[in-house]
């Protein structure tokens, strides 16, 4: 049983690792933050574009989502965008789960 | 970045901004579905904010919940559900094997050494018994 609790605080761990990982590395490297902040703007105004059409409310709503999104909050924004979008859709989560329950189990 | 810092522990502040967004969020999404169904009529406006009085004003904790559900769905949290189970639910500490067990369905790179190991093993034991081993059986040959 303890064992099996180390294991899902070691998957836990993980987890929390690789979301910290985005805003430390932004707070490292400057150009990192640059290169984050620009794919974030893109994403939203590809987003806005793609649900309202190329018009002045999709200009007006991306940029109130850029304010919230890239200016007030890049970290936390940068952190769900790299677990949820980046790791979560390319199943990588699953890679370091398995990965974790591997090596725990030998 | 002491900004961020602050705002990171105005716990209230951070979650009010970010209600705000899935709201902007939600909001696409009933604007992009009517607009799809409907076309940009007067009765898709109507629609678009009977609906958005509907979800924001009347039942915004139901709606936000089941878009945060919903999107957390699409991107494949099941998933990592599925797996994190596989993987935590096996008998603690011991072989899935000696417990008569698999805890996936799948082959795994270990399986398959342990297999090649096996053969190996049987191939040897049958050069020791009965001298040459027979080569593998080949279609026509």
């Amino acid at each position: 049983m303890n064992e099996r609790g180390n294991l899902i605080l070691m998957i836990l761990g993980a987890f929390v690792i690789l979301a910290l990982l985005p805003p430390v590395i932004m707070m490292v490297f400057p150009l990192a933050d640059l290169l984050m902040r620009i794919i974030l703007v893109l994403l939203i105004f590809t987003t806005v574009r793609g649900y309202l059409g190329s018009n002045a409310l999709a200009i007006i709503i991306s940029a109130v989502l850029i304010y919230f999104i890239v200016i007030k909050h890049p970290y936390i924004s940068t952190s769900i965008y790299v677990i949820f979008f980046v790791l979560l859709m390319f199943q990588f989560l699953s890679v370091i789960i398995w990965g974790i329950g591997t090596q725990m189990r030998h | 970045m002491f900004g961020e810092a602050t705002a990171l522990f105005s716990f209230g502040e951070l979650f009010a901004d970010f209600n705000f967004v899935l709201k902007i969020f939600v909001l696409l999404s009933i604007i992009s579905f009517i607009k799809n169904h409907l076309g940009t009529g007067p009765l898709a406006i109507i629609l678009i904010l009977g609906i958005g009085y509907f979800v924001f004003f009347e039942a915004w904790v139901f709606f936000g919940g089941i878009y945060v559900l919903y999107m957390l769905l699409a991107l494949g949290v099941s998933g990592i559900l599925i797996d994190f189970f596989f993987v935590s639910g096996g008998p603690a500490g011991g072989k899935p094997e000696e417990a008569g067990q698999q805890l996936s369905p799948v082959s795994s790179g270990a399986d398959i050494a342990r297999r090649q190991a096996q053969m190996k093993a049987a191939h040897q034991a049958q050069a020791r018994l009965g001298g040459k081993p027979k080569p593998p059986m080949r279609p026509g040959g």
